[in-house]
């Protein structure tokens, strides 16, 4: 069922665009609007400026405080900690409006939300070490579909590390993808058959496929990573910059805090939250002032299936807008207008050679990739929204291009995809590209801090560059001189 | 024009949806339709990489075809030929006056159509008659929105680190190289290639040819597409724009099948005088523009000039080996030049993330529709395409599409972005001695394959194309 469901839903693409003008016309819902042209931009040496307060060595600070935590699994001690820090460093940066949601990870069986195959899906449940098995399961959704996508290479992977996830995830993984779910976090990646070419989102195969590290974790890393996951709930943490003349409308930007792999998590995803940390530290520069509102959350529970974004949706969405106290001008939740996920920044090596293995630099090549999903009902507006930070980085990005793509997929981003423009900014395209292989350190234990050179570090800053210009001109960013 | 694009789209989900009609389903045995037969499929598979290689093959014998030569006039009766072998009866020709060179490129121009220089500051050919038929172009500044200082140059060193703009409004990162129009024949190696581009220009009107597939439902509408078919630069012009000529000649001949229906109607169209300033597409516009939609005679159901849909152009469609790389020496450091600079080269081999550039044009009228087409076209490209991924990018520059993009939705497909990566020096073949058969590998040709697959599937979706 879940296996037919997301190929109709994926049948949409053109729907999802009809869909869009019909929910612009309804007026139900509150109805976002499309990101160009609803505020004048300011003058672009504001932008500039804000864009120079950008520094490698503090986005790199930033990375590295979060590796302290490991791989910060959801649930367990360590994670705990790295919220609390998190909490810490936001107000240190001025952002004094720290809020913690609290959340129960639903029970996910039968692909509710479908993204995601791994992680312990039943909440407290996955112990330490299982993140392996449970996604190789990918590949037993595929072979039920038929498809036998890069069933060997996951196999193998199953039997290393198989653990009693792997059943069940397996059901949640929508199967036909399997090719690059399946296949990348379990084990190697195999030769595909020629006619199977679809990943994860919608996307299309191409080319060689990769291996992963396969790299196993020292004592450091063990100890660092040895605590248990403790019962929910789990908390996620969230600071807001107030818009001037609109603090009841806002943006969203977000990374997921917590990682699996028993490394130190650092590219996926503490180069995406240390983006949002630098973000906000940015925004809440003295004299720095912005119309609309924006929101910095770093969810948890993206690699147990986005939970923490999905509780926030549950919990938060029907709060949008509302004034309390009445009177006040305060908007404990404004109006959503879009929603920017950043998972995974740094590493564009690009595809693997024949043999699977990679080079060993950042390719010259190298773009961050913006990504909607044109599966949802916000297809046409994400598109939009995804431009304009496109063409932001082409004015203010200093080493690398942002490329666009339709295919967003297995990202804080999803639950969003539906009700409000959504978007999601990534190293590479994450069906095609980080499906197949293309980054080696994925979920595994070496993606550690050390692993990164400068080069890669970079590529994650002008991603930062890009939000940050674009969202300086969504929100109407000023400076006080 | 949305509806247009939509119906297109739409057509993606039919396919899809029998698609998933063809997955095993367990439990309740739901109701198999029949599953259509993948008409686009079909079309797909009548594309072959020899004969898009016997076509391209075909366009060398007549040299670089600069507008105007013998060569080039030449190479217009020869393509007419081919198109009519397709069984295409209705080819037809316009002719145009190309504006007179400015700007000497080679002893191939008489004197007697050169005339002195003038100041040519970055942005010329904005003006419609005034782009330089030879040189110039290098500058890149040609294109409709103008609005950037030349893109090419770029000095040759690495001179990544600066806000560097490139024409259509693209941005400059990373390595480059300079780029420029070959204007010695002499630079031309092969004594054969040499001879066959040693005739003069011949003043006077040129001539460009189109032919129609004629739509069975609204044969009042059509999709244009396009590729020039003239060169410079003392070589073959088998990249610029031969690939994209040959792409076009086998899309006609995919359609000319009288068992394949299309609703709505193709236009096949070989601009001329690319080179010399979109000379032979400006043309058409202006004389054909006024055209659109009139039933003449009346009451005959015959469109001279069905309205336009949209516009595809296809230019340089073979090389994509990546951004310039420092050379590595014999001592395994990377080489320096007597300056003290790195030196760059670009990769023999196509590289491995190759993909087809799909490129509207952010700042035009047509934005919105255009770049929705653009997707349509990378979605189809997903589906059919064999090798290679379509990419979009919102900076079309510098091709035959550029007249169209203020009136209908418009885009060009392309190896490489325009602005930022062919301007940035990626294709060392643009405009020099190497563009030539022997440079290029089947690696190469397959990415012109992949642009044809590509824009065949989304054009066979817009058009409604059915196979009897």
């Amino acid at each position: 069922m879940a296996i037919r469901r997301s190929i109709v839903a994926a049948a949409g693409l053109a729907v999802g665009t009809v869909a869009v003008v019909a929910a612009t016309q309804s007026g139900g819902a509150p109805t976002p609007q499309t990101p160009a042209g609803q505020t004048q931009a300011p003058p672009p040496d504001d932008v500039a400026t804000l864009v120079g307060h950008l520094e490698l060595e503090k986005y790199k600070a930033t990375i590295k405080g979060l590796t302290q935590f490991g791989d910060r699994r959801e649930g367990t001690q360590r994670n705990r900690d790295a919220v609390a820090w998190i909490e810490a460093q936001l107000k240190s940066y001025g952002c004094s409006n720290v809020e913690r949601m609290q959340y129960t990870p639903a029970q996910r069986g039968g692909g509710g939300g479908g993204q995601r195959a791994g992680g312990g899906g039943g909440g407290a449940a996955g112990a330490a070490g299982a993140a392996g098995g449970a996604t190789a399961a990918g590949a037993v959704g595929a072979a039920q579909t038929g498809q036998r996508t890069g069933g060997q290479g996951a196999q193998t992977g199953a039997a290393q590390t198989g653990q009693a996830g792997a059943a069940q995830a397996g059901q949640a993984q929508a199967g036909q993808r399997g090719a690059g779910g399946g296949g990348g976090r379990g084990g190697n990646f195999g030769p595909l058959p020629a006619p199977v070419r679809t990943g994860e989102g919608g996307s299309t195969l191409y080319g060689n496929r990769g291996r992963r590290s396969g790299g196993t974790p020292d004592e450091r890393l063990k100890e660092l990573n040895a605590g248990p996951v403790l019962p929910p709930p789990f908390e996620m943490v969230y600071c807001t910059k107030i818009g001037t003349t609109r603090p009841d409308e806002m943006y969203i930007l977000g990374g997921h805090m917590d990682g699996i792999g028993n490394g130190e998590a650092a590219n996926d995803d503490a180069s995406g939250s240390a983006l949002v940390m630098e973000l906000a530290r940015i925004f809440h520069t003295p004299g720095v002032q912005t119309e609309r509102s924006i929101r910095f959350a770093l969810w948890n529970g993206e690699e147990g299936g986005l939970n923490a974004a999905t509780a926030y949706v549950e919990q938060r969405q029907k709060l949008q807008g509302i004034e309390e106290p009445k009177g006040s001008r305060r908007y404990p939740e404004p109006r959503w207008l879009g929603m920017i996920q950043h998972d995974m920044m740094m590493f564009d090596h690009g595809m693997p050679r024949a043999d699977g293995t990679l080079g060993p630099e950042q390719r010259p090549e190298a773009d961050f990739n913006i990504e909607w999903q044109n599966n949802s009902k916000m297809a046409e507006a994400s598109m939009k929204l995804a431009l304009t930070v496109k063409l932001a980085a082409d004015k203010y990005s200093t080493d690398y291009p942002g490329t666009l793509g339709p295919h967003m997929t297995n990202t804080d981003s999803r639950p969003f995809q539906d009700i409000i423009p959504a978007i999601s900014l990534r190293e590479n395209e994450r069906g095609m590209h980080t499906g197949v292989g293309w980054n080696p350190h994925w979920h595994q234990a070496t993606d550690l801090f050390t692993t990164f050179s400068d080069k890669d570090f970079r590529l994650g800053l002008n991603a930062a560059q890009a939000t940050l210009s674009a969202i300086a001109q969504l929100t109407g960013a000023t400076i006080k001189k | 024009m949305r509806s247009k694009i939509l119906a297109g789209t739409a057509a993606i989900v039919i396919m899809v949806v029998a698609l998933a009609a063809q997955q095993p389903q367990q439990g309740q045995p739901a109701p198999q339709p029949p599953a259509p037969v993948d008409d686009i499929g079909t079309l797909v598979g009548r594309l072959e990489l020899e004969k898009y290689k016997a076509t391209l093959k075909g366009l060398t014998q007549f040299g670089d075809r600069r507008q105007g030569t013998k060569r080039n006039r030449d190479a217009v009766n020869w393509i007419q030929k081919q198109l009519e072998s397709y069984g295409y009866t209705n080819a037809e020709r316009i002719t145009y006056d190309p504006p007179v060179p400015t700007r000497e490129c080679g002893p191939s121009v008489p004197a007697s159509v050169v005339k002195p220089e003038p100041q040519r500051q970055g942005g010329a050919g904005g003006g419609g008659a005034a782009g330089a038929a030879g040189g110039g172009r290098a500058a890149g500044a040609a294109g409709g929105t103008g609005a950037r200082a030349g893109g090419g140059g770029g000095g040759g060193g690495n001179a990544g680190r600066g806000l560097a703009t490139g024409s259509g409004g693209s941005r400059l990162v990373g390595n480059r190289l300079p780029t420029s129009v070959n204007c010695d024949p002499m630079a031309q190696p092969d004594e054969r290639i040499r001879t066959l581009n040693s005739g003069p220009i011949i003043p006077g009107p040129v001539d460009e040819v189109y032919v129609t597939k004629i739509g069975t439902k609204y044969p009042n509408e059509m999709y244009i597409v396009g590729a020039h078919m003239d060169g410079h630069g003392y070589n073959e012009a088998v990249n610029d724009d031969g690939s994209g000529t040959a792409l076009v000649m086998e899309l006609a001949r995919v359609f000319a099948d009288p068992k394949v229906e299309t609703e709505r109607s193709i236009r096949f169209a070989l601009w001329n005088g690319e080179e010399g300033g979109l000379n032979g597409a400006r043309a058409y516009v202006a004389q054909r523009q006024a055209l659109q939609g009139i039933e003449n005679p009346k009451g005959s159901g015959k469109y001279p000039e069905p309205k336009w849909l949209g516009m595809i152009q296809h230019d340089m469609m073979m090389w994509d080996h990546g951004m310039p790389k420092p050379v590595i020496g014999p001592d395994g450091k990377p080489q320096v030049d007597a300056n003290g600079r790195g030196v760059l080269a670009v990769s023999k081999e196509q590289r491995l993330e190759a993909d087809v550039n799909v490129e509207f044009q952010i700042a035009s009228k047509f934005a919105d529709e255009a770049m929705k087409l653009a997707f349509v076209f990378k979605l189809a490209g997903e589906k059919y395409a064999t090798d290679y991924p379509v990419n979009v990018g919102p900076h079309m520059t510098n091709t035959d599409s550029g007249p169209f993009q203020d009136i209908v939705p418009a885009i060009s497909l392309r190896e490489n972005e325009r602005g930022a990566q062919t301007g940035a020096g990626w294709n060392p073949t643009w405009h020099t001695p190497l563009d030539v058969w022997t440079t290029f590998t089947d690696k190469d040709f397959r990415l012109g394959l992949n642009a044809a697959q590509t824009t065949l599937a989304a054009l066979a979706q817009l058009t409604g194309a059915k196979v009897k």
